[in-house]
């Protein structure tokens, strides 16, 4: 939609048209992370562009969580290369990396503009909602306070919980909690948003709420990975459904695609749940 | 002696006052140990959950042996077997809260693990992703939630620096309990010099559990300043 400003390859600027024309905001290549013997990834690889929006689905215990994860490197794969915007943050790089500082400076830096919401929300239970999302503004960013406040208030009011600035997570309901969580992952504006199953926890009656936002925040533009197990969802807003089974992408493609999926476990997984 | 024992309540009254300069005295050996303890417990806890597995090994034998030898043995050893053995001759005060200092350390360092271990992970990885450092996440997310979980437990482990206290006696640090036995060797009334010293430290426990309440409530009031 619109102008773009992408960076190419050799860091210089390009303008171009369309988000598809840019080279993907993230390129994992090659993933794998085991658990003992257990190997919960293998050999992932996936791209996403600008602006788009890659719904993951597959059942139970595939690895979408721990490929989420390895994005950020809440998880640390045990190969493969994590491209974010034109860096490598893979664990090839790790190797590379002098000292725990670089490490943890270049970590940081990732994080900052990677934003995360989980099933369980993770509000840190010490703090008001509006210091929640306050924290990483001061923290991490080094907003000042004041304007760290205005910003917060502001995002709380997007997500429609503006009246809740000082109230302590616990006197929120899971709705209104996981809104908090939101604006407190978009109010540094990152350039890319994970979403982890962020209405598995919430009671039925609270779901739609917070689809909705996270349907208006794919509407402005936002680059978002989104795991989820509402498929009504995953079908109306995905650019693109990535299927996962046992560790590995069997499958990808937009919506439609999944209309008349190509392999045997895709069909099997939609139908068990009811789709297809 | 009568059948029916008299408890004598005119040799706590002739006697109250070098009681309780003994038991200042044991107050301050406690809050010098303490002191120790907190700083020392949690260098200690820190080592205890290192990523570097020798460091934690380490930390976690140095914690199970300092819980497992008697307050009173490693008060000989540090005043009379330091002396002894190297020439290294302290105070009995000094010898007293450096071995206050000590256990309390290693029970210090099993309060602080706890407390730090019950804050949830998801905590830990929402502040890691997003982008605070391990420093700022542990100061800012984690330690404000395991404080309120340590207040309890802190307090007990000074209550029971303070009733180690009671063992300094032995090597002639002149607490409350030495006195006691200093004035009941004249008096011929240790029943009552005990008594007393034992009413003395519950009211003093009680005290101390009950300002763990408040600080307790307090914290997790959720005075959450940060910025
Ligand atoms: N920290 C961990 N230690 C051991 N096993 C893990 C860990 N994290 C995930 N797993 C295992 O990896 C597999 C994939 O988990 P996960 O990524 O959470 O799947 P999904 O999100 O698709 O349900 C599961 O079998 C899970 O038990
Ligand atoms: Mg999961």
């Amino acid at each position: 939609m619109g102008t773009k400003i992408c960076p190419s390859e050799q860091g210089t600027l390009q303008v171009t048209r369309s988000s598809g024309a840019c080279s993907p905001i993230l390129k994992l290549e090659g993933i794998k992370k085991s658990y003992g013997q257990l190997d919960v990834l293998k050999n992932v690889d996936l791209s996403v562009n600008e602006g788009e929006v890659v719904v993951m689905i597959g059942p139970s215990g595939s690895g979408k969580s721990t490929l989420l994860r390895c994005i950020n490197l809440l998880t640390v794969p045990d190969a493969g290369s994590i491209v974010f915007r034109g860096k490598d943050y893979g664990p090839n790089q790790i190797k590379d990396w002098r000292s725990r500082r670089a490490f943890e400076r270049s970590l940081v830096q990732l994080r900052c503009d990677v934003g995360m919401v989980f099933q369980h929300f993770n509000l840190f239970p010490h703090m008001t909602a509006g210091e929640n999302v306050m924290l990483g503004l001061t923290r991490a960013h080094g907003v000042h306070a004041r304007e760290a406040r205005r910003i917060a208030q502001e995002q709380l009011d997007q997500v429609g919980v503006g009246d809740k600035f000082s109230a302590y997570p616990r006197n929120l309901s899971g709705g209104q909690q996981q809104r908090v969580a939101i604006a407190r992952a978009i109010a540094p504006k990152p350039h890319l948003m994970l979403f982890d199953e962020a209405t598995s926890a919430l009671d039925p009656e609270l779901v739609a709420g917070v689809l909705a936002e996270m349907r208006r925040l794919a509407a402005t533009g936002m680059t978002m990975i989104v795991v989820t197990h509402e498929m009504r969802f995953a079908f109306e807003v995905a650019d693109r459904v990535v299927f996962m089974a046992d560790g590995a992408v069997v499958e990808q493609g937009p919506p439609a695609h999944f209309k008349n999926p190509q392999h045997e476990r895709t069909r099997a997984f939609l139908s068990a749940i009811g789709v297809a | 002696m009568n059948a029916t024992y008299q408890f004598n309540w005119s040799v706590i009254d002739a006697h109250m006052w070098p009681m309780l300069v003994g038991l200042v005295l044991m107050i301050r050996l406690t809050i010098v140990g303490m002191v120790i303890s907190l700083a020392f417990g949690l260098i200690l806890a820190l080592m205890r959950m290192s990523a570097a597995r020798p460091v934690r090994v380490l930390a976690s034998g140095v914690i199970d042996v300092v819980r497992s030898v008697p307050l009173i043995i490693l008060l000989f050893w540090l005043y009379y077997g330091l002396a002894a053995q190297l020439g290294i001759a302290m105070q009995a005060f000094t010898a007293g809260a450096i071995a206050l200092g000590i256990t309390g350390s290693a029970y210090m360092a099993e309060v602080y693990r706890g407390g730090l271990e019950a804050v949830e992970s998801g905590q830990r990885e929402a502040a890691a992703a997003m982008g605070l450092t391990r420093a700022v996440a542990f100061q800012t997310v984690v330690l404000p939630q395991a404080a309120r979980l340590v207040v309890a437990p802190t307090i007990n482990v000074f209550v029971m620096l303070l009733k180690g206290a009671t063992i300094m006696s032995t090597i002639g640090v002149a607490d409350m309990i030495f006195v006691a036995r200093q004035v009941s060797l004249r008096t011929f009334t240790p029943f009552e010099l005990y008594t007393f010293a034992g009413l003395v430290l519950i009211v003093i426990t009680l005290i101390l559990a009950a300002i763990g309440g408040v600080i307790e409530r307090r914290l997790s009031k959720g005075a959450g300043r940060h910025a």
